[in-house]
Parts: C-alpha cells; sequence; structure tokens
C-alpha cells in the first residue's frame, strides 16, 4: 500500500528550527495511540488557555528539527460551538503549526472527511494519518489511496498507531514536507454560493490591514455565511461591523432565493463532494472478518436493557473489587514503610525536636496520606481506562440514558458520576464530555455525594471498630446514601435551579477493539498523576497547617510533643476554634475533637483519620480502644455520613470553582452543610428511636 | 441528487418510534441549528439511510450506517429527526 515515495536524501533546510505539529481527528480514530507512538510516552499535560481542557505535548527531534506534537480534542467539525472544537480552531489559527496530521478512521473514512475539507479551507499544511487500514481490510473496504492523494493533493499515510504500523513513513512525510508550499484547496459551492463567498471575501481583503492575524479571506467569508459566533465576535473587537451586516444581507438574500439555510446548504455540498470521493475512491467488498458484525452482535447483549444492565453491574463490582480489595496489601504495604521505616528515621534524627516533629508529623503524614491513594486510584483508573478504550462506556452511556434522562442528564453523565467513587477531582473534570453548560452544572451538583476513595479509610475504620461483623453491609449503606442523595439533589436542582431539559446527545459507538496497554498504562499514570499533583500539594500544605495550628495555641508554643499530649493539644489554636462550634453540634453530642476533625476534612477527607488519631492522642494500636471508649456505634455511624455529605474536599471545591465558577462553587458547598446536618440530625433521632 | 428527500413522503415518522431492525431514509431533522449542525457534520443529513439497531421506544436509539458508523442517540434527538419507511 505504499503510497509515497520518500527521497533517499531527504533532509531538513533550516538547522535548528522548531515546528508545531498538531495531531486532530473524530473523536475514537486512535490519535492519542499516534500521539503515544511518535513521542514514544513522553509527553507532558498541560491546560489550554482560559480553560480547564487538557493540552498534551510532545517534543521529538526530527533531523535537525525540533518537533513540538500537539494532541487536539477530538472533534466532527470546526465550527466552534462546543469548547473542544474552539480550542482546536483556536490552536490552528493562533499558534499556526507547520503541520497538522488528521488522524482517520479508514473504516468509516467518510464521516472523517467532513473535518479533512474543513481543514483544507482552512489552508493548512495537511497529511492524513489514514488509521486502522488493517481493519478497514478486513471490513471488505478497499481505498484507492493514489486516487485520493491526486484528488486532495495532501500526502496519505496508511497505518495502523496500535501497532506501530506506517509510523516511520508518517515521520519521512512530517520531514519531507515542513518546507513545501501549501497545495490550494477550493471547494466548489454552485454559482449562487460562490458568488456570496467572492463578494464578502473582497470585502475582507479590503480591509485586511485591519486585521491583526492573518488569515485566509475566503476562509473567513465561508464562516461568516454560516454565522460562526466567534469569527462574528472576532470582526466585531476589531470594529469591522460593515463586513458583519453586508455579509448578513449577502446571506440574507440567498436563503430568500433557496429557502434553504446557507448552512445547511454548504453542508449539504461537502457532503456533496464526499460522497463523490467515496464513489470515485472507495469500494465496499463483502466483509473477511468483520469488526462490525462481531460489534453488533456484542452489543445485542451488551445494550440489552437487562442483560446488559446485569453485565455492567458485574462489570461495577469486578472494577471495585480489583481496585479496592485487591490492592490493599500494596496500600499496607505503603503504611507500614511510611509510617514505621521513614518515621522513625525522621523522628530518631539529631535534628532539632521542632525541625524533625515538622518533618515526620507534618509533611512526612501528609505525602503517606497521598501516596496510600496511588495503588486504589491506579487500579481504578486503569480499570475505567480499559472500558473506554475497549469501546464499552459508549454503551454504558446508551444504557442510563433513559435513567439518567429522568434525572435530567444524558447517558453520558453516568461515567462521570461512576469516576466520581473513584475520585472527585477527576469525575469534576470529565464532566466536560457533557458539552452544556447546564448538564455540566447537574453533575458537578452530584458527584460529590458519590463516596471517593479518599472517604473509604474513614469507613474501614470505624466500621472495623464498631461494625466487625457487618462491614462490608455498613459500607455499601454509606454508597447507599451517597447515591439517593444525589438523586434528590438532581431532582431538587432540576425543578428549582435549571428548570430546562437536558440537550439529547449524540455518540458514537466505535467498534469493540483490543486497547492497547501502553495507551491505557499512560493514561491512567496521567490521571493518577494529576491527583497526586492537585491533591498531594494542598494535603501536604495543609497538613503543615494543622501541625502548626496545633503546636501552638492562644498561649504560644506549646512544644512538638501536643501532638502525642492531648491535654496540651486541648490548648492548641485547633482545639480553641472546634471549642467555639461546639454549642452547633450539641444535639449530636460531638466534642471539639471531632469537629476538629471535620474541620481539617474539609482539606481533604482522607486527613479526618489521621488527626482523629491524633487529637485523641492514639498511637498505631491505640486509636480503636480510645474510639471504643468515646464512640457508640450510632455516633460512629453518624460520624460517616456527616463525613460522606458534608463538603467536597479542598481538591474538589478547587476544580469546581475553576470548571464552573466560584457562585456555584459556593452554592455546592452550603447546599451540602445543610444536607449533611439534616441528615445526620435524622439518623441521630432514628436511630436514637431504634436502639 | 440524493439529498433532497423529492416531493412530499407519504410514512414519515419520528426515529423514536421505529422497531429495531428497520432501515429508514432521513427525510428532515426538525431541531435547532446546533443540534442539525451536529448531525450533518456526522453525515446523518435527508437523504441518508440508516439501520435502526437499537431502540427501546422511550430511551435512546442506536443506528448505524457505512458512512457514518454508529451511533447512539438520545430520546430527545431520536424524535427530532423525521424518517421514512424503506
Amino acid at each position: 500500500m505504499a503510497c509515497h515515495e520518500v527521497p533517499s536524501n531527504t533532509k531538513i533546510k533550516v538547522k535548528q528550527r522548531s515546528v508545531i505539529v498538531g495531531i486532530i481527528g473524530n473523536p475514537n480514530v486512535g490519535k492519542s495511540a499516534l500521539f503515544n507512538k511518535l513521542t514514544k510516552g513522553k509527553a507532558w499535560v498541560g491546560n489550554w488557555p482560559g480553560v480547564t481542557v487538557e493540552k498534551k505535548i510532545g517534543k521529538i527531534n526530527l533531523g535537525e528539527a525540533s518537533v513540538e506534537i500537539v494532541d487536539l480534542p477530538g472533534i466532527y467539525g470546526l465550527t466552534a460551538h462546543s469548547q473542544d472544537e474552539i480550542i482546536a480552531r483556536k490552536f490552528l489559527l493562533e499558534e499556526k503549526p507547520e503541520i497538522v496530521i488528521q488522524v482517520a478512521n479508514a473504516v468509516n473514512l467518510e464521516r472523517n472527511l467532513y473535518l479533512t475539507i474543513q481543514l483544507l479551507e482552512m489552508n493548512l499544511k495537511l497529511i492524513i494519518a489514514l488509521n486502522m487500514v488493517d481493519l478497514a481490510e478486513e471490513e471488505g473496504v478497499e481505498i484507492d489511496i493514489h486516487g485520493l492523494i491526486n484528488e486532495l493533493k495532501i500526502p496519505i499515510i496508511p497505518i495502523v498507531a496500535i501497532k506501530g504500523v506506517g509510523i516511520n513513513q508518517l515521520i519521512e512525510t512530517m520531514i519531507e514536507q515542513i518546507d513545501k508550499p501549501i497545495p490550494s484547496f477550493k471547494l466548489d459551492y454552485g454559482e449562487e454560493i460562490e458568488e456570496a463567498i467572492e463578494k464578502i471575501s473582497k470585502l475582507i481583503g479590503s480591509s485586511m490591514r485591519k486585521l491583526d492575524f492573518e488569515v485566509d479571506s475566503r476562509w473567513l467569508a465561508i464562516r461568516l455565511l454560516e454565522d460562526d459566533n466567534d469569527v462574528v465576535e472576532q470582526l466585531k473587537s476589531r470594529g469591522l461591523e460593515s463586513i458583519i451586516r453586508e455579509s448578513k444581507r449577502i446571506k440574507d438574500e440567498l436563503e430568500a432565493r433557496f429557502n434553504k439555510s446557507v448552512e445547511v446548504l454548504m453542508i449539504e455540498k461537502r457532503y456533496h463532494y464526499i460522497l463523490s470521493l467515496s464513489k470515485k475512491y472507495v469500494k465496499r467488498g463483502p466483509a473477511r472478518k468483520s469488526l462490525t458484525i462481531f460489534t453488533n452482535k456484542l452489543d445485542e447483549v451488551l445494550t440489552h436493557p437487562i442483560i446488559g444492565l446485569m453485565i455492567f453491574v458485574s462489570m461495577l463490582y469486578l472494577l471495585f473489587k480489583l481496585s479496592f480489595d485487591i490492592v490493599t496489601p500494596l496500600t499496607e504495604l505503603i503504611e507500614i514503610f511510611f509510617s514505621h521505616y521513614v518515621y522513625n528515621l525522621f523522628k530518631t534524627s539529631f535534628l532539632p525536636e521542632i525541625i524533625s516533629s515538622l518533618l515526620a508529623d507534618a509533611v512526612l503524614n501528609g505525602v503517606s496520606v497521598v501516596l496510600i491513594f496511588i495503588p486504589n486510584l491506579l487500579f481504578l483508573f486503569l480499570g475505567i481506562s480499559f472500558l473506554e478504550d475497549t469501546g464499552y462506556l459508549a454503551r454504558v452511556a446508551f444504557l442510563f440514558d433513559k435513567w439518567m434522562n429522568k434525572l435530567g442528564l444524558s447517558g453520558r453523565a453516568v461515567i462521570p458520576l461512576l469516576i466520581g467513587f473513584g475520585c472527585n477531582v477527576p469525575a469534576i473534570m470529565s464532566t466536560r464530555v457533557l458539552g452544556t453548560d447546564r448538564d455540566r452544572r447537574l453533575a458537578v451538583s452530584m458527584i460529590p455525594f458519590m463516596s471517593c476513595s479518599a472517604r473509604l479509610p474513614i469507613y474501614l475504620l470505624f466500621t472495623l471498630i464498631f461494625f466487625k461483623e457487618n462491614q462490608i453491609i455498613v459500607i455499601l449503606s454509606m454508597y447507599f446514601v451517597g447515591v439517593v442523595t444525589a438523586i434528590i439533589t438532581a431532582i431538587l436542582f432540576n425543578n428549582l435551579l435549571f428548570k430546562s431539559q437536558t440537550v439529547g446527545y449524540v455518540m458514537d459507538m466505535p467498534p469493540y477493539l483490543v486497547p492497547s496497554a501502553i495507551s491505557v498504562l499512560i493514561k491512567s499514570w496521567e490521571r493518577v498523576k494529576s491527583f497526586l499533583i492537585r491533591a498531594g500539594t494542598i494535603i501536604v500544605s495543609l497538613m503543615v497547617v494543622i501541625w502548626f495550628l496545633s503546636i501552638t495555641g492562644p498561649e504560644g508554643y506549646l512544644g512538638a510533643e501536643a501532638l502525642s499530649n492531648p491535654e496540651l493539644l486541648s490548648r492548641s489554636w485547633i482545639a480553641s476554634f472546634s471549642k467555639l462550634l461546639e454549642p452547633l453540634f450539641k444535639p449530636f453530642n460531638w466534642d471539639w475533637r471531632i469537629i476538629a476533625s471535620l474541620i481539617f476534612g474539609f482539606i481533604a477527607k482522607e486527613v479526618v483519620v489521621s488527626l482523629l488519631a491524633v487529637l485523641y492522642s492514639a498511637g498505631e494500636q491505640g486509636l480503636s480502644s480510645v474510639l471504643l471508649s468515646s464512640f457508640t456505634p450510632l455516633t460512629a455511624y453518624s460520624l460517616m455520613t456527616f463525613t460522606l455529605l458534608y463538603t467536597p474536599c479542598m481538591a474538589t471545591v478547587a476544580t469546581i470553582k475553576t470548571e464552573i465558577g466560584l457562585r456555584h462553587t459556593l452554592l455546592i458547598v452550603s447546599y451540602q452543610l445543610i444536607i449533611a446536618y439534616t441528615v445526620t440530625y435524622a439518623i441521630l433521632l432514628i436511630g436514637g428511636l431504634i436502639i | 441528487m440524493g439529498y433532497n428527500a423529492g416531493s412530499k413522503p407519504l410514512n414519515v415518522f419520528p426515529l423514536s418510534t421505529i422497531d429495531e431492525g428497520k432501515t429508514v431514509r432521513i427525510v428532515k431533522i426538525v431541531g435547532g441549528r446546533g443540534l442539525v449542525r451536529r448531525l450533518y457534520e456526522i453525515g446523518l443529513l435527508p437523504g441518508v439511510e440508516i439501520q435502526v439497531l437499537r431502540n427501546s421506544k422511550h430511551g435512546p436509539v442506536i443506528i448505524r450506517n457505512s458512512v457514518s458508523g454508529t451511533f447512539s442517540l438520545g430520546f430527545g434527538v431520536a424524535r427530532k429527526i423525521m424518517v421514512e419507511v424503506m
């Protein structure tokens, strides 16, 4: 299938130049797989300016050029409607990549060509990486690549990204293309529309100097005819209203003549062209070993309303079994290593008491609280990424669409909600797939009630001490309370706050594939890393604050031994502040030590346990006996419930703020405090009656 | 030219009401501009034939055709796609 001849003396003429390459494509075409292959897994993740959508960048050397490869979000078009589309377009217009690689799926090439046309219209230097050519062959899809190359005048390289096939040829083509001119592309929209484009682009051309960005005037004219909000805004901000007015007049005239929206007419023209290409260069014969047939067969089971749901529940059980039960020894190992070995090392060091206490009691404690979660999170994300890459999560969204609709959400919201059981932070980040602001706000309001893994140690500690026989049931009841509260929240917010209905979803159902281990590993590690960095830094620094507020008080420095001396500790700042709040929790019979633990649990819920241990001045062995003497099973249960509901941890709150704004964040936090107080009160009342 | 549904079709129904396994042709999308564009972009436009793979009639549907591949459409979306039974 060789389609491009590479001269043997290919060399980049300019020395030490830096080149930007963007990788773009529809969702589920193997963009990330290609990115990982090109960058050999060496990439860093940042954010796109102004938004919190991940930006993945990798650097490689091609000959004498250093190439920065940027992975763009998966999109179907470049109309700048969704956040992902805006990001992609902004990158293409403002960062001006020297080369754009569009990853296209060979199995249904036509759908990918729509984006191709839009990219070509932007006058970009495009290379198509035609991915999954092996699957296409099995499907009986035959693509005349030479024909397409001649027609589109751009290089098309067949690849199998997941297996690394064709990557070298793609790299050679990139090197070769760097200094080549951009071939011109012009899709004929028909006489009338062409005339309109001509008129508008002339207008643009005459005020080109007012445009401080370099852009193709034909492309701008096309965008104006399609009513592109972003382009209209850009022109407005540069005082070019006259162009907008004139193009609107031309557009209205056309619409009156065709009795149809110009945007629709133009999209139809593009599809006309795509279908003509398809007719000439794509042949669909009988499938040899059809993945489509296999996928359809599997879908009959997995999307079945009853069997599908049962399979999903078992999958979820397996996922949690894997990420919580099986990795427990690993977690314990980390814990023992830190709390015994390293802790003692610091404690018995030659350093002054206050320094060694700072290192051991504050920093080290904080670090170990964070590290203890790595095994759980890693395995949880491994499972989720695996399911995501097989294509199964799209089916889960389908399965739950009907139910999620009842909560005012689309089926896609089920995935962020489920990730919430692992950690609320990535869950909130993943609500971006929901598209509309309304759906995101609603889902984000529900996620904090999904009992994250950081709350599990609290349940584990209390159930081990108070509910040894019914440990699993009691823990499950926590998850249940959380889910029910989330549902009530959705109904409440939906009726009081949003009132509008969710916009329906349109979601690709990719064929089932065996995921690449590397891609799953990389994706999971990136997620764990973001937790470590986001939550880790906050937790460690706040552990230092706790430590400081514990060893000092209204009377000054109490000494590092305050941490192990309850009498000293009761004179600390933490104690004073918590005692102030005691009357509020009088009905719960909670003393200041619980309140203090909860205050700092806001910082990170996992801190509650370590703080209880400190405040009850219990060492590693002592905590259970101390708790048994000061808690009843009922107060233990109520504390667990309160911890579940009262407020998301600081890392989550910070994420909510960056994702959907301060106002909604404050609303969610105060709402949760009220809910937690009410539910806990109810449990104590009802429990008191039963017992 | 294959795109326009032609003269007034007789049996036009919302996609949400079509039985599983049937093949239908899209006649019109009666949604807002955003939805129309989104569907057009993935190749679901008037004149295109699609096969209904799954439809519980009050939930989402799964459809496929060779150009677009397989897609799942929410109930609200499926209600807005008017199709003609072949």
